[in-house]
């Protein structure tokens, strides 16, 4: 049954999904290019891409996709939900523990270790969508940076800074200067 | 602007999680200023420490960390109900979308003002985690907070430079936090 195959395939990657977002991907390439020959190479990498192009993170978007492939729109539901399975149960334990020790010195210390180190972790993960943004994937010199970009990502954090506007707004309006620069781009040649 | 009298409910926490989460695009870390916007300052339904408790715990679980966030803070607002809301509310856009992408795909794929909107996006998405990066971690540049700071530096440079599981760093990050407690304790008794 290829259902029940999917299950155990997204179950496992759900289990061993510590680190999520990029460092996951290695065990999902072996899991559905190798072991399970669900996609091929070129397939994966097709996957990459749109997963950037779609919300969510990136585990979902791969279990929908191989779901997707191998038995239709059923098949990414139950390969995204036997993914989100195991850390359901496991963050639901970790609730628990936090509601009933939380306030308990040593996890208050814990705690106090981990704010900090999440800041770091989350200024990686901005860094890598500047990267992403400004380089397009190439290599990162000066010469190949997308100038435009770069200058854009500058001034939406100066105009976030200053005037604090919603998010959402934010991200959409970036999104329509895009659009308006690859309008605007042939008229300026 | 905590004036908010609403009572969290399983179809609100669906439905705010829901709209919130289409909108992570290049890689889900958006989610994080989503949510503080939301239900920190729009609904004052938990504080902005709490929900960096949340966010670290999530981050220290396996799987996706924002939906691991948006587990806990529904379970913090609702219990199972809420837990069960915010995770398909997070879920679905995921799905749904991809789903749909995938029929697109090749439309998508080579639609020169489809990736000129995507990359635009990006450039948001990067401006929105700087501005929350800055504001989190101003608290730590201080002098009676150096530790912490070398923590939040040291997290940093551990993922970024020498690639270290994001899992095993945060696990790290934890245990400097309770040697650090420990030490001043001491210090405090002596």
């Amino acid at each position: 049954m290829i259902y029940i195959k999917l299950i155990l395939s997204f179950l496992l990657i759900g289990v061993c999904a510590f680190g999520g977002g990029y460092a996951v991907l290695p065990l999902i390439s072996q899991q559905c290019v190798e072991t399970n020959h669900w996609l091929t190479m070129t397939e994966f990498s097709d996957l990459l891409t749109l997963s950037q192009i779609t919300p969510g993170p990136i585990a979902i978007n791969s279990a929908s996709f191989v779901g997707m492939k191998v038995a239709g729109i059923p098949g990414a539901f139950v390969a995204s939900f036997a993914f989100m399975l195991p850390p359901f149960l496991i963050v639901s334990l970790l609730y628990v523990v936090y509601r009933r020790y939380g306030q308990v010195k040593p996890v208050q210390d814990a705690l106090g270790g981990l704010k900090p180190g999440v800041v770091g972790l989350i200024a990686v993960a901005g860094l890598g969508v500047v990267i992403d943004t400004v380089w397009g994937g190439g290599a990162v010199t000066l010469a190949s940076a997308d100038v435009f970009s770069a200058v854009l990502i500058l001034a939406v954090l100066f105009v976030l800074r200053k005037w604090k506007p919603g998010v959402i707004v934010t991200i959409l309006a970036c999104g329509a200067i895009g659009v308006l620069r690859e309008l605007i781009a042939p008229l300026l040649r | 602007m905590r004036s908010n009298n609403e009572k969290p409910t399983c179809g609100k926490i669906f439905l705010n999680t829901l709209a919130l989460s289409s909108f992570t695009i290049g890689g889900g870390y958006v989610m994080i200023p989503l949510l503080r916007e939301r239900f920190v300052v729009k609904l004052g339904w938990i504080d902005e420490n709490e929900l960096t408790e949340l966010t670290a715990i999530g981050q220290s679980s396996p799987g996706a960390m924002i939906l691991n966030v948006s587990v806990l803070l529904g379970y913090r607002l609702l219990g199972f109900r809420g837990a069960v809301s915010a995770l398909i509310g997070t879920a679905l856009p995921a799905i749904v979308l991809l789903a749909a992408t995938f029929y697109f795909y090749d439309l998508i794929r080579d639609n020169r003002y489809v990736s000129a909107a995507f990359r635009g996006m990006n450039a948001g998405v990067a401006a929105v985690i700087a501005d929350m990066v800055i504001g989190m971690a101003a608290p730590y540049i201080k002098k009676e907070q150096a530790l912490h700071a070398f923590i939040m530096v040291g997290a940093f440079a551990a993922a970024f430079f020498l690639k270290f599981n994001v899992a095993l760093v945060i696990v790290s990050c934890g245990f400097v936090g309770v040697i650090i407690g420990a030490v001043h304790d001491r210090r405090k008794k002596a």
